[in-house]
């Protein structure tokens, strides 16, 4: 007999994943060397499977779960509570369609020692029994139904959590006219991150200025309901705002009333900033109000800025000028910037340490302002020309082929993107890492680029090929040989249910059209 | 094709091409410095001091049929469907072995790094546990029941739901 006792813990971790919890609590009576190697392997469980959880409960020492599964229901969750050592809890509800309900209280009641809980696509009950657990630390909710006590507002029922530093409610939603009244209790968060579609107000605003420890800061607000209200936060919510002088990053993305004079204030108080987000919702609201080149040329006062983002602006000469001053910048959005030409553009190429540029929606962009910024920007790891469709085609990708670094490439709706572009890009040095392509609606890209996209792009995980309607069958059959390629979009192309062999469909995760609705939530 | 020697631990030589040798890992570092040190004319030969003859014999028989022309060298690209379902189908069979034989083949897969054979072994053991009562394991694998009589007590009470069917299992 072998010396199974003393065998490797590499090769008893590979053998453990292929196991589920009743086999690994199994193994663990065998023999004590049996039971150490386990044990040591196993303080971190992924739970795939429902059937597994009520299982998983004999593994009691378990202090960090995953729970990620298609079909949940009230039964499946209550084996949880057997779980009492965790620390960390992450639940993740796939079927969007179906949530379940989960109550924090409830969990509260048994798990007294987490630390930090992650809950996504759930309705969520809000309710007292929460502040039991009181080493929690981080509670993220995302997508998540919140049902709290009328008039309440959540953050009353998580005043007793004096450790927690991080909350995060991401594309939640809600029925209660102030969701975040009392947030001003929380004192000693550090991260507060409520970009949902909940109701904002300048009265949050003034609520949660006065919260010192906050550095990071995201009050976007959805783009649907910034178009139904659309002067959420005004001049005078971000007027309180500017009291909070610590803040390093500050989101407000989705709300149309920021304007010059706002970015202006911003720029007088909050010196330390470095990440900053204006993003605009496109509606022609009666609040709305448009930032132009006098509020940008006020952030040129930020020297820390590492990251500007900035939608729906009348960008000029003056404006592009003043964002090329700062020398800090890695990431720069000016998406659907529908005034920006070439020749303010082409003051970005001061900006060539730049990881991160979009130019999403910027129809008087071309060709030639493309070729020269990523000329001098070799560090690109993301770029985004979507909706880029009037001039800018083939050319620019013989240019973007030549990043080496380049991960994420999106050319949505680029008409003038041909097989012919998408072979260089292929060809060139940004095959090597490219691990996002988004070329829905490229119309004239056909098998050819498909055949392409299939033998270079090694390392592609996401491939949207939506409304390519040239792109059939064998185009599709082509990419079966991309090894990391996790979702595949081909809502609207040619390609029948045949061309996607039953293994490839496995290993892939084929989409439908996307919601375009909601976009940025979806997209960060 | 290049062919290389391999040397296992008792001095018997076996010569392979030098595709199925760079199956593994080690082997293919190894081949590099060599040629890197000795040029492309000299005789390669690669001592392997920590497998023995009949595990190296058997772990070779996994190289050469995984490198069969229609196989690509990262065994994904260009392989038919049918050749696909042949290599599983003999996979299957070449894991029809003894757990003593299995433990030397999987340490010996781990040293070499060969990771096909890493996952099939691994994949081997698996079945060999999936479902059984400890005592079974035990069994298999050779172990003693060292638990102190208070640990066993212990255990029993915590992993309840997972002995329940122990019975049922015995019974199979």
């Amino acid at each position: 007999m072998g010396e199974w006792d003393t065998v490797l813990d590499d090769i008893m971790e590979v053998v453990l994943e292929r196991l589920n919890p009743q086999d690994m609590a199994r193994m663990r009576s065998v023999s004590s060397a049996w039971r150490a190697k386990t044990d040591s392997l196993l303080t971190t469980l992924q739970l795939r499977h429902a059937q597994y959880i009520p299982e998983a409960t004999g593994i009691t020492h378990l202090d960090v779960c995953f729970y990620a599964h298609h079909s949940f229901t009230a039964g499946t969750l209550q084996p949880l509570q057997h779980l009492r050592r965790l620390r960390k809890l992450v639940l993740e509800n796939k079927a969007r369609a179906q949530p379940t309900l989960l109550g924090l209280g409830h969990l509260g009641s048994q798990q007294t020692l987490l630390v930090e809980i992650h809950v996504k696509a759930f309705i969520v009950a809000v309710d007292s029994g929460i502040d039991r657990i009181r080493a929690l630390r981080s509670l993220h909710l995302a997508s998540c139904i919140l049902m709290m006590g009328k008039g309440q507002g959540f953050p009353a029922i998580l005043t007793g959590l004096r450790q927690l530093r991080y909350l995060a409610c991401k594309g939640c939603s809600g029925l209660n006219s102030r969701p975040f009244a009392r947030i001003a209790s929380l004192l000693s968060l550090e991260t507060c991150l409520l970009n949902c579609s909940l109701r904002m107000s300048d009265d949050t605003c003034a609520d949660i200025a006065s919260l010192t420890q906050v550095r990071t800061l995201g009050l976007a607000c959805s783009a649907l309901e910034g178009c139904l209200t659309p002067a959420c936060i005004t001049y005078v919510g971000v007027q309180s705002l500017c009291r909070m002088t610590q803040l390093a990053s500050l989101d407000l993305s989705g709300h149309a009333a920021i304007s010059d004079a706002s970015i202006a204030e911003i720029a007088r108080h909050l010196t330390v900033l470095t990440h900053l987000d204006l993003r605009k919702p496109a509606c022609d609201s009666p609040g709305a109000e448009i930032v132009g080149d006098d509020g940008i040329v006020a952030l040129s006062s930020l020297t820390l800025l590492e990251s500007v983002r900035l939608s729906q602006a009348q960008v000029g000469q003056r404006g592009c000028a003043a964002l090329a001053l700062l020398r800090r910048l890695r990431c720069l959005e000016l998406s659907y910037c529908d005034s920006l030409s070439d020749t303010p553009v082409c003051e970005l190429t001061l900006l060539s340490h730049l990881s991160e540029l979009s130019l999403a929606g910027c129809a008087s962009v071309t060709d030639i302002a493309v070729t020269a910024l990523v000329r001098v920007m070799p560090a690109l790891v993301r770029l985004d020309l979507s909706a880029c469709h009037l001039h800018v085609g083939d050319i620019s990708l013989y240019a973007i082929a030549t990043l080496p670094k380049l991960q994420m490439l999106r050319l949505h709706s680029c008409e003038r993107v041909s097989d012919v572009g998408i072979k260089s890009l292929c060809a060139g040095a940004a095959a090597a890492a490219l691990m996002h392509l988004d070329v829905r609606g490229c119309e004239r890209i056909s098998d050819t680029g498909a055949a392409c996209i299939g033998s270079s792009l090694q390392q592609l995980q996401y491939l949207s090929l939506e409304h390519c309607h040239l792109v059939g069958d064998r185009g599709i059959r082509s990419l079966s040989a991309l090894p990391h390629l996790e979702v595949l979009r081909v809502g609207g192309t040619a390609a029948t249910t045949d061309s996607i062999a039953a293994e490839f469909a496995q290993r892939v995760r084929l989409e439908s059209p996307s919601n375009g609705r909601i976009w940025w939530m979806l997209e960060s | 094709m290049r062919t290389v020697i391999l040397r296992s631990s008792d001095g018997a030589d076996h010569i392979v091409s030098s595709e199925a040798a760079s199956l593994s890992r080690t082997v293919q570092s190894l081949l590099e410095e060599l040629e890197a040190k000795e040029g492309e004319e000299s005789p390669l030969i690669v001592p392997l001091p920590n497998v023995c003859d009949c595990t190296l014999r058997k772990v070779l028989q996994y190289c050469i049929q995984h490198t069969e022309p229609g196989t690509n060298l990262t065994g994904r690209i260009h392989v038919s469907e049918t050749r696909r379902r042949d290599l599983e189908v003999w996979d299957r069979n070449y894991m029809l072995v003894s757990t003593d034989e299995l433990y030397h083949l999987v340490m010996a897969a781990h040293y070499l790094n060969v990771p096909g054979l890493l996952e099939l072994c691994c994949e081997g053991i698996a079945n060999l546990i999936r479902g059984k009562s400890p005592q079974h394991v035990r069994q298999h694998f050779g172990l003693v029941n060292n638990f102190e009589k208070a640990e066993e007590e212990d255990i029993r009470r915590t992993n309840l739901w997972a002995l329940v069917d122990e019975k049922e299992l015995a019974k199979k």
